[in-house]
């Protein structure tokens, strides 16, 4: 069991954003976190990095506790992921962008490399950069400065640097948000990639197709309340799903 | 050109050029510190002490200064932890003027009187100093840690999802900057050998921020601004009454035209690739094309730095 | 004597108030710090200056004083703060210096960097309460600050034209939409503001009878810590502050160690923003999740 999520409450301002939700990752699959829009799924995500802590419950990582700690140790501890709006950092190149998303492992490594100029110094890194450029089909655009580019590819640019930092689980918030039918399938294609590496997803998506095609697992949440778990298949038969959230597809 | 080859004007050059970079590295990482007096007047009062006082070398006293000029930061630095944009650059402004005040009240160092006599020092020195720092601080900013300090600054919360220790980046920053302040405050004792509270108010503050909006946030950028806006008063001596108003009205065209300064970052990479223009779209297409085309199994991934299992 | 000075504190505390006012009502629309107030500050008694030097009669020369200060709040908000994008933190804080110190610069080449004599020839009696003396001009000063601050407060609460701009200070585009005019209104708060600086500067000429291009300077950073102790953003705080710190400094200066009294301020601020950011009165704003 890679992920527990174990009975994790969030209340802020008198709301419980997430009530006692429980369920387990499995290492090496897609599982998927579905719901209706304020279900609490980007909050559970913020518990998870420790961007917020929860009320009550805890999360457990491969056998260390992480919901009370600082995201950048989650980080460190192999969980990296990816938010509902494209966050980049501002005037840096691709390249850079994914070059901060492997400092700290390239400071894990040797702790002088952080004085290394990037082009030098952690081959290692600058290997798996340019796989990782390479595999999101990123390497011609590598030193434009990233929020210059279209959004489909920024997109495949956050990821991108959440797998240059080797992790171990990815969680990707929303990642078809925003992107046409043509972005959301090269999407498909990318969170596939990620399977390959070896990596661990838990996908946020209203994108239905997304989910049913390329989910192990499905998780549904509904004002904060898991309301059903189970295989795609299960889940768009259950019928406290279809009543809240799927309509009658 | 002969205007740059007198002592007093390389000495002006140099310390501005300093003090202008002291600000780079905590802005770049979004931390809004304005203590520089504060930490420029301990690594003058400490330099000048050790050597006038306590006989010490002017290179280790120098050196002193500017590692102390490190260590006066920690107090700021936890102002920083706390206290965020705006509000945190008064609150540093307040803290800079509390350090000023106690040498004001330091006796042994002359209080409001000021204090003199320590070894002088000339002004090739001064700009050995302030070269080779910038030559350090283009490095910094282009190494891995420079990136990491930009990421901080544009998003400290995305960076910390990145595993970057947000907290121990700013501090470092705000040392990097105070360290260099203080090796300005030293090497402005030493070249005109008297210093007084007075040098270290909020005024020298505000012409560094001028010089630095100018510029832009670029280890490049700070010379080119620090280095214009010195200089320019000395070419057109009849501008030297009006110099600071000539530095308020650049600043303001500035701010309104140019935000990032006649150097922001990226200008070069961007210059390359002619903005918008042909080597942008192509690069994009051709990032589609492979894309498309590309087998998606995952053939020849060498996963030798994972050594992952599937 | 103890009353003598609080009434001196008083007479000071009135004029940090005045500017902390004015700092806030500007820091209130616009998120960003005027700190070419202090320079407006200094800016209308010069023109007052000029005025009762080529014989306009006082009374009109203080008013022409304080329009000419209002005039140039309302350049300032055009050339130094409409320009800036609103997400470069110290955006505002530089450009408005930079407004100032041209100001400065002016005003230094064109009546040197003495201290000029400056005087009204007002001659109004004194007062005397119980063994304490208030000059005629002082009473007047505190009066009329007292009335605008009261008035000021009326407006913002009571007046429609306070509600939008309540509404502009909450949020600007919400308020933007419902139809308040940002513009107009920042520049009306501007204009104000800036009155109110020229206003307090002259006040302050007056009760030391001199004028000098510098004389801004304190009161710049002083009225910093008055704000924020109050609560930026708030009226009433920076009021109440403005008071309190006026007559903080001056016991200070009578009975406490030199220095401590200018210490006591900064570490006040600093204790400010790290126990109580709001103030004494302030709003708390809001985190952000992502």
């Amino acid at each position: 069991m890679m992920l527990r999520v174990c009975s994790v409450t969030r209340e802020f301002a008198g709301i419980r954003a997430l009530d006692e939700v429980t369920f387990d990752v499995e290492k090496g699959s897609i599982t998927a976190l579905i719901g209706p829009n304020g279900a609490g799924k980007t909050t559970l995500i913020n518990v998870i990095t420790a961007v917020v802590p929860p009320s009550a419950g805890c999360i457990d990582f491969e056998g260390t506790v992480v919901s009370s700690t600082r995201p950048d140790r989650v980080a460190n501890l192999g969980i990296r992921r990816t938010f509902q709006t494209v966050h980049l950092f501002q005037e840096m190149t691709v390249r850079d962008n994914l070059v901060v998303g492997r400092f700290s492992r390239a400071m894990q490594n040797r702790l002088l490399s952080a004085l290394t100029l990037p082009r030098w110094g952690d081959s290692t890194g600058r290997r798996r950069t340019d796989e990782v450029l390479e595999l999101m089909g990123l390497s011609s655009v590598a030193e434009e400065v990233a929020t210059d580019l279209p959004y489909g590819m920024q997109r495949r640019v956050e990821i991108a640097r959440a797998l240059c930092a080797d992790p171990r689980l990815v969680l990707l918030d929303e990642p078809a948000a925003g992107m046409n039918q043509a972005e959301s399938d090269q999407l498909r294609g990318d969170v596939a990639v990620i399977r390959e590496q070896g990596v661990t997803v838990l996908l946020i998506e209203h994108d239905m197709s997304l989910v049913m095609n390329v989910s192990d697992k499905v998780v549904v949440l509904d004002f904060g309340r898991k309301i059903a778990e189970g295989t795609p298949a299960e889940i768009q038969k259950d019928p406290a799903v279809i009543s809240s959230y799927l309509g009658s597809a | 050109m002969n205007v740059l080859l007198a002592e007093p004007v390389q000495a002006l050059l140099s310390i501005n050029a300093l003090l202008t970079l002291s600000l780079l590295f905590p802005f770049l990482a979004g931390v809004w510190s304005l203590g520089l007096p504060g930490f420029m007047a301990v690594g003058a009062y400490s330099s000048a002490y050790l050597t006038h006082a306590l006989g010490v070398p002017i290179p280790v006293a120098i050196a002193a200064g500017t590692a102390l000029g490190a260590v006066a930061t920690l107090p700021f630095g936890l102002l920083a932890l706390r206290i965020r944009g705006i509000y945190l650059a008064i609150a540093t402004l307040a803290a800079a003027e509390l350090i000023t005040l106690f040498f004001s009240h330091f006796e042994p160092t002359g209080g409001v009187m000021g204090y003199t006599g320590m070894p002088y020092l000339e002004a090739r020195w001064l700009v050995l100093l302030a070269l080779a720092t910038l030559l350090i601080s283009g490095w910094l900013y282009h190494s891995r840690l420079g990136k990491a300090m930009k990421a901080v600054g544009s998003d400290p919360t995305v960076a910390s999802c990145n595993g970057i220790n947000v907290a121990y980046i700013q501090l470092m920053s705000l040392g990097i900057g105070g360290a260099i302040a203080g090796l300005a405050g030293a090497c402005f004792a030493h070249f005109y050998s008297f210093i007084a509270p007075a040098n270290f108010a909020f005024h020298r503050t505000v012409d560094i921020l001028m010089f630095l909006v100018t510029g832009g946030l670029t280890p490049l950028g700070v010379l080119i601004g620090s280095g214009i806006l010195t200089l320019l008063p000395q070419y057109v001596t009849a501008l030297e009454r009006w110099a600071p108003a000539l530095y308020g009205v650049v600043v303001m065209i500035m701010l309104a035209w140019m935000p990032g300064g006649l150097i922001p970052a990226n200008r070069f990479s961007r210059w390359c690739r002619r903005g918008r223009g042909m080597a942008s779209d192509n690069a994009v297409a051709a990032s589609q094309m492979a894309r498309d085309s590309a087998p998606r199994a995952g053939a020849g991934i060498a996963s030798g730095s994972t050594g992952r299992v599937r | 004597m103890l009353g003598q000075q609080i009434i001196n504190g008083l007479m000071l505390g009135s004029v940090y108030a005045l500017i902390g006012v004015g700092y806030t009502l500007v820091f209130g629309v616009l998120r960003m710090l005027n700190l070419a107030h202090a320079y407006l500050f200094m800016a209308a008694p010069f023109v007052a200056f000029l005025a009762i030097k080529n014989g306009i009669p006082s009374p009109v020369a203080l008013i022409a004083g304080m329009s000419v200060s209002a005039l140039l709040g309302v350049l300032l908000y055009h050339l130094a703060f409409r320009p800036i994008p609103r997400h470069h933190a110290l955006g505002g804080f530089v450009s408005s210096l930079s407004f100032g110190v041209v100001l400065q610069v002016i005003v230094v080449n064109a009546f040197g960097s003495m201290k000029i004599p400056f005087g009204t020839g007002l001659s109004l009696p004194d007062l005397e309460l119980g063994g304490l003396i208030l000059s005629g001009v002082q009473a007047l000063n505190l009066v009329m600050a007292t009335a605008l601050m009261i008035g000021l407060l009326v407006v913002i609460n009571r007046t429609r034209l306070g509600r939008n701009l309540r509404a502009l200070a909450q949020n600007e585009s919400a308020a933007s939409l419902l139809g308040v005019s940002v513009r107009k209104h920042v520049q009306l708060t501007f204009l104000v503001s800036s009155a109110l600086a020229g206003l307090a500067g002259m006040m302050v000429a007056e009760r030391f009878g001199a004028i000098s291009a510098y004389m801004g300077d304190t009161y710049a950073i002083k009225a910093l810590a008055v704000v924020v102790i109050g609560g930026l953003g708030d009226l009433r705080g920076a009021m109440v502050a403005g008071v309190l710190l006026g007559i903080f400094e001056v016991l200070f200066q009578a009975y406490a160690p030199p220095g401590w009294s200018e210490a006591f301020v900064w570490l006040l601020l600093i204790a400010t923003f790290l126990f109580k950011p709001e103030g004494i009165f302030g709003m708390r704003t809001s985190r952000r999740e992502v």
